[in-house]
């Protein structure tokens, strides 16, 4: 099933810092992680990665530098740095809230069961 | 391999929108890579497909250039990616103007460091020799002193004898002259050519050789001469003066000069007079 784009955006720089939390990436490596991890369930166009990575770059939650990919092509890739961290820290707790606080609305418009 | 011209006019129309052209390669780099890997992942995973399908996906799967472009826009300020590229560029020109100027600089302070020594009017005149003195000793003493952060250090000393006619005790006889070139060294530039107005000398045999500011008056029996009461010469680390010790005893072995400055008596620097009374 693929996930309302809307559903998604909210949430894409939790799920960039968290796929960066695990090593070094580069932007098709996370796109490529991001869609096997989530069985196709996560697809966004592929562009929208950027102005993130480069936003989080700005605010100097990631940095990057380039280097040779295992295709044999140099890539950009992107280094999760301790302010990053602490980003993905305050946005793991931000979703748990908010994930918290929709389940139980939508608990509670489930029909009673006998 | 030449670059997929779909794939270059994708990232053509994202740059456009980018103001701060200077990251226009980097951007262009980044997601050129990104074409050519969902690309080759379509190629591989759907074996038989048309390259010019694979090739519309791929730029599909970006979504919209012009959007994207925009969005990165406001990722990639003009303003701030200017101040950032001529705050780099300030700091290379200050690094650059930094080593230029302590290149120049160098030379004038190694020409301070390794400053010649400097000889005044009398050991110019010991050194010239017109035969009226005999040279009995031409010599580098290791006596040095440390005393309000200069080191003093006796350059060059010539003991001469000369057969003096009349002196105040109405005696003729022998005596010694010392000439020396004094040097005052100060690590500080500006601490330079120390006022010496205040020395005289005296031997081993208690004999003293009062201070005499005149350069050409030989009228005292025993005087300390200096070329003025100021250095021969100053440099930003070290001063020299022209020091001149005469009518010594011949018998004395040694004369040390004084530093009496507000009546209190300080050891200058003491020099051992080579054979002393065995020169005769």
């Amino acid at each position: 099933m693929k996930a309302d784009k809307n559903l998604l955006s909210g949430s894409t720089t939790l799920l960039v810092l968290s796929l960066l939390a695990a090593g070094d990436k580069y932007g098709y490596e996370m796109i490529a992680e991001l869609e096997a991890k989530s069985d196709d369930t996560f697809t966004l166009k592929e562009g929208t990665l950027y102005p993130i990575l480069h936003g989080l770059e700005n605010d100097g939650a990631v940095n990057s530098y380039e280097k040779e990919a295992p295709s044999g092509r140099t890539r950009k890739y992107y280094h999760i740095t301790k302010k990053g961290f602490r980003l993905l820290d305050d946005k793991k707790a931000e979703w748990k809230v908010f994930s918290e606080k929709v389940n139980a609305i939508v608990a509670g418009a489930s029909p009673a069961t006998a | 391999m030449s670059a997929n011209p779909a794939f270059v006019d994708f990232c053509t129309r994202v740059c456009a929108c980018v103001r701060f052209r200077p990251d226009h390669p980097s951007i262009q780099r980044e997601l050129m890579g990104h074409l050519e890997d969902r690309y080759d992942a379509i190629l591989e995973q759907e074996k038989g497909i048309l390259l010019a399908d694979a090739q519309a996906r791929t730029v599909a799967a970006m979504g919209d250039p012009e959007s994207l472009g925009r969005y990165l826009d406001q990722m990639h300020s003009p303003f701030w990616g200017w101040l950032q590229i001529w705050l780099r560029r300030a700091v290379w020109l200050l690094a650059a103007v930094t080593i230029v100027l302590a290149l120049l600089r160098l030379e004038p302070l190694r020409a301070c460091l390794t400053a010649p020594v400097q000889h005044g009017y009398v050991m110019e005149y010991r050194i010239e020799n017109n035969g009226s003195y005999e040279i009995l000793a031409d010599w580098r003493p290791p006596s040095t002193l440390r005393a309000e952060d200069y080191t003093f250090s006796i350059e060059r000393a010539i003991l001469a004898r000369y057969r003096r006619t009349v002196g105040a005790d109405g005696e003729a006889g022998d005596v010694l002259s010392l000439a020396l070139t004094l040097k005052a060294a100060n690590i500080n530039p500006w601490l330079r050519g120390p006022d010496l107005s205040w020395l005289y000398a005296r031997d081993d045999l208690g004999n003293r050789y009062y201070a005499s500011e005149e350069i050409f008056t030989t009228s005292l029996p025993n005087y300390v001469r200096k070329t003025g009461s100021a250095a021969t010469v100053t440099y930003p680390f070290s001063s020299y003066y022209d020091v001149s010790v005469s009518g010594i005893d011949p018998a004395a072995a040694e004369v040390t000069l004084i530093f009496d400055r507000y009546g209190e008596n300080t050891v200058f620097l003491t020099i051992p007079l080579k054979g002393g009374a065995g020169h005769g």
